[in-house]
């Protein structure tokens, strides 16, 4: 050390201390600026980049959207579900010690989920959409490795209500049969976008309540209102149900159209499935909507239109007596009548000719027609082509291609060598019930958006297909049909309100032969008066009886005596209903 | 031992008697100061700064602890416990005769030794990411490190103070330095360099305010740098420190990782910062979350504003000690009091630099306010040393020991 400066050596250590000091200070001020300059000068570009590795746009399945009932009864929903996973990545425990925890809880065997765990090394889901006790209680365990993710799922509050008709989804939410799938389009939920904040593990911050996710993005999913009343097709469900149990039919279809505007207020099937069960029961489990996938001969029902085309082309008058032998052959082929024997002659007018329903006479009354015009007016009536239903694996049914001999224009009148389906028969007994204009199909009312606007409104499709006094004219033999103690139809008297139908029976073909089981159906107008009302009912394979008057008839009597309570119809003649009343 | 050698031979010149150790019957004669001289400044500086470190440990570590542990208050106990231990130590070191503390040197640097030679033995030392810093002792994880830089500044001040010293032999220097010498060599082998560095830092802070000439600092400096420099260029493991420091953004997955998520931290938290809790990088982004890069996530929750009340306090500090060095009687004093805040500036100095890039990592905690309860027990301990000496200070030109100044 230099001893030349005098000064004492406490100075000089406190003159040490102060140049440390200044190195300190200027030390921490250049932290400062450091921070200044991170802080203030490159805040943006740090904020662009914490929100790069921080903020995560997540895609949450958006809840599919609702149907409903024509009241807004909720027929098909989703709600919240939970998948369980297990992600091999985090796992510690072995598949024997995870499996004879969970196990119980997720109530599957305990050598099965071990097997599963110890087979696929990969992240896979254990079970899916289960409820969410059982999530809290997987929770719970705290087995690592073992995960939930929420889920949305189908759910159908009325099990089996309606369901040929609603479908069902897959476990993606997707829809698979029916209005599910004919509409899924607008009912698909899709993914809302979601941004959130997760640590370095992805996983999601818990947000304060009330803090909004930086970024919203939903998904459309639409609301389908059907025309159905939920009401309504409980009692056609519950009636077919009871017709299958006294009739031993291989199946059953019942329709409920409104008259005036083609609404469908029910559409059963018989069987029918739960689907919320369909999963779990496996694709052998699904039933079609066979009230439009399918077709079959419709027997004597036909007679209905042949007798109103006839009418229609002004081939016949409703009083015109015709001479009608029980057996006649044409092409070589014999028609004849049931229960009569051959070779006699009887004189029928077009109403007898339903009322005891004569597969001679119609022939006759539909072979006065050229065949070409006979086949525009059936098809005026909506066989051969799909009805706007819109409903999922509809089929045209068969209205055979011209030229037609005389056997097939025979066989056709009375509802032979030709297919329909039994929406087919609905929508052309609308037109008879409707003064002649014919409604198409409703089963859609509208789809309405998340926010309430209607995106979709289906109008009534009408057509104008027979003049009106033809349509009367074919009221009054329906209703005659009823009415008259003879008629076939005469089971679904209701004392006090008029209803008029025809009832159908046809053989069956299977493979193209017929096996001796018949297709039993009857279709109707509630009432014939003031027309609301076409009620179908059809069986396939009835076993107890073949003829309509014992298998469909008490069935649609059921349903358009539910009908009139629930709706509360005044009756066509009062007195008669007082008489009954007294009676009884 | 160098400081017994040092003082035999002291004793025998017997001509200045204004060095400490020498001093033997000031014992028994000198005054001890009162209580009310102590600076009052200082105490509720390391209020405020223990108390902050709380506050910042419990947002930084609840989640990890949470994670971890499954108790979220884990650490933030835990560095109670260091807190309370650090104040029985600081009430002890107000309390001792300050003069008397050469005459204890031997057996505390035997002991700060020994505790450092422990971490080595496997089964004594405790070994966490590779590196050997801890005894594993109940209630309390020992970090002998942490006390081997008080222990410097003592045994440092003690014989620097001595104004015979500038006339030894180098031999007989190099020999006084051989245990400061010795404890930074076991502490580098841990190898723990940040607490290496600090330490040698302190050396040089107290032979500079000793008087050392600035050729010679300056020289032990430049050779320091250019050993650092060699040894960093010659093994991978630091030469991807210096890379990583100098361009994180080449791998920002990799050896970029943690200063990348450390000054995302303190970038994103502004002029005011998100707010108390509101640390999203904290959510296990940053390594280290609430012991090296705990000012990380004070930075992104309190923003420069709290960043700058942070650097004032340290700045604080550093004032007050010498502020307290300046007004101490004695060279003893005042270079045990300037090597004591130079201790907590440096470190604190070193922490910030690294967390926001300014100089290489490594890991070093911030002092007070890093969860570290060896480290907050010592700290506080060597303040109230620091208080200790500021209640001699009104006695600079008054009191006995003046009069010994030459």
């Amino acid at each position: 050390m230099p001893p030349a400066p005098p000064i004492s050596r406490t100075q000089q250590i406190d003159r040490r201390i102060h140049v440390l000091y200044l190195v300190l200070l200027l030390s921490f001020l250049g932290l400062a600026g450091r921070a200044a300059y991170l802080q203030i000068y490159q805040h943006q570009d740090f904020l662009r980049k914490a929100a790069a590795q921080q903020k995560k746009l997540v895609r949450i399945a958006a809840k599919r959207g609702m149907i409903t009932d024509r009241n807004g009864h909720k027929l098909a929903l989703d709600v919240q579900a939970y998948s369980v996973y297990v992600d091999p990545e985090y796992v510690k425990n072995t598949p024997a010690e995870i499996a004879a925890r969970l196990a119980p809880v997720l109530e599957m065997s305990v050598s099965d989920l071990q097997a599963d765990l110890e087979k696929k090394q990969f992240w896979h889901y254990l079970t899916r959409k289960v409820d969410e006790k059982v999530a809290d209680a997987v929770r719970a365990l705290k087995i690592p490795g073992i995960g939930i993710l929420s889920e949305n799922k189908r759910v159908y509050p009325h099990d089996n209500l309606g369901s040929s008709l609603i479908g069902y989804t897959d476990i993606d939410n997707e829809g698979r049969e029916g209005i599910e799938k004919s509409f899924d389009e607008f009912l698909q939920g899709g993914t809302n976008k979601v941004g959130i904040l997760t640590d370095a593990y992805g996983n999601e911050l818990l947000r304060a309540e009330g803090d909004l996710p930086f970024l919203t993005e939903k998904s459309k999913a639409n609301k389908v209102v059907l025309t159905i009343d939920e009401n309504v097709q409980y009692i056609a469900e519950r009636e077919l149900q009871k017709g299958m149990e006294s009739t031993q039919a291989e199946r059953g279809v019942a329709i409920v159209m409104r008259v005036d505007n083609g609404d469908l207020l029910a559409l059963a099937t018989n069987p029918s499935v739960n689907p919320n069960e369909i999963i779990q029961q496996g694709w052998d489990a699904r039933i079609k909507n066979w009230a439009v996938t399918d077709f079959y001969e419709p027997g004597s029902t036909m007679k209905i239109f042949t007798v109103a085309a006839a009418l229609e082309a002004q081939k016949t008058t409703i009083d015109e007596v015709i001479p009608t032998p029980t057996l006649i052959h044409l092409d070589g082929w014999p028609v004849h009548d049931h229960h009569q024997p051959p070779g006699r002659v009887r004189m029928l007018t077009p109403l007898q000719m339903m009322e005891v329903s004569s597969n001679v006479g119609t022939s006759i009354l539909g072979r006065r027609m050229p065949p070409e015009e006979h086949r525009n007016l059936l098809l005026k009536f909506g066989f051969g082509r799909k009805t706007h239903s819109r409903l999922n694996g509809e089929v045209a049914g068969i209205l055979p291609p011209l030229p037609w001999p005389a056997s097939r224009q025979s066989t056709v009148s009375f509802g032979q060598g030709v297919a329909v389906t039994p929406l087919q028969v609905v929508t052309a007994t609308s037109a008879i019930a409707n003064r002649g204009v014919r409604v198409e199909p409703r089963i859609i009312e509208r789809i309405v958006s998340p926010e309430g606007d209607v995106i979709k409104a289906f109008e009534p499709v009408k057509t104008q297909t027979l003049s009106e006094s033809t349509a009367q004219d074919m009221l009054k033999m329906m209703e005659e049909v009823v009415e008259s103690k003879g008629g076939t139809g005469h089971g679904t008297k209701l004392p006090g309100y008029l209803i008029g139908g025809k009832t159908g029976t046809a053989d069956k073909v299977v493979g193209g032969r017929y096996n001796g089981d018949v297709m039993s159906s009857f279709v109707g107008v509630l009432p014939t008066d003031r027309p609301q009302f076409v009620i179908f009912v059809l069986f396939d394979a009835p076993k107890t009886a073949h003829y309509a008057s014992l298998t469909a008839v008490p069935v649609f009597k059921e349903i358009a005596r539910n009908l009139i309570s629930y709706y509360g119809l005044q009756p066509s003649r009062p007195e008669e209903l007082n008489a009954y009343r007294m009676r009884r | 031992m160098p400081s017994h050698s040092l003082k035999k031979r002291h004793m025998a010149q017997q001509k200045v008697p204004d060095a400490a150790p020498a001093k033997l019957t000031r014992r028994k004669t000198s005054p001890q100061p009162s209580l009310q001289h102590v600076d009052y400044v200082l105490v509720w500086l390391l209020f405020i700064l223990s108390v902050m470190g709380l506050i910042a440990i419990l947002s930084a570590s609840a989640h990890v602890a949470q994670a971890q542990i499954g108790d979220a208050s884990f650490y933030f106990k835990k560095q109670l416990i260091g807190i309370g231990l650090g104040l029985v130590g600081l009430l002890l070191a107000l309390r001792i005769n300050i003069y008397d503390l050469p005459y204890w040197l031997k057996p505390l640097m035997a002991i700060t030794l020994i505790l450092l030679i422990c971490t080595h033995i496997p089964g004594l030392g405790l070994t966490i990411k590779g590196s050997s810093r801890w005894l594993n002792l109940p209630l309390i994880r020992l970090q002998p490190s942490e006390l081997a830089k008080p222990m410097v500044v003592i045994y440092l001040a003690s014989i620097l103070s001595n104004p015979q010293f500038s006339r030894l032999a180098l031999l007989d220097k190099l020999i006084a330095f051989l245990p400061v010498g010795a404890m930074m060599a076991i502490i580098l082998k841990q190898p723990d360099l940040g607490t290496t560095m600090v330490i040698g830092a302190i050396v040089m802070v107290m032979y500079f305010t000793a008087g050392t000439a600035y050729w010679k600092i300056l020289g032990v400096l430049g050779a320091g740098f250019t050993a650092f420099g060699i040894f960093s260029w010659s093994t991978p493991y630091q030469q991807a420190r210096i890379t990583s420091w100098l361009d994180p953004w080449a791998d920002p997955q990799g050896t970029g990782f943690h200063l990348i998520q450390s000054m995302i931290a303190i970038g994103s938290g502004g002029l005011v910062g998100s707010g108390f809790g509101q640390s999203v990088q904290k959510l296990f982004y940053l390594p280290e979350q609430h012991t090296d890069f705990i000012f990380a996530v004070m930075a992104e929750e309190f923003g420069f504003i709290g960043v700058c009340i942070l650097l004032g306090l340290f700045v604080l500090l550093t004032q007050r000690g010498v502020s307290i060095a300046c007004k101490s009687p004695t060279p003893y004093l005042k270079l045990m009091a300037m090597g004591l805040a130079c201790m907590i500036s440096i470190q604190a100095f070193v922490n910030l630099a690294v967390v926001t890039g300014s100089i290489p990592t490594t890991g070093l905690t911030l002092p007070f306010i890093s969860y570290g309860s060896s480290s907050v027990a010592v700290n506080l301990a060597a303040m109230g040393l620091l208080l200790n000496i500021s209640r001699h200070a009104p006695f600079k030109t008054t009191g006995e020991q003046a009069r010994h100044q030459t």
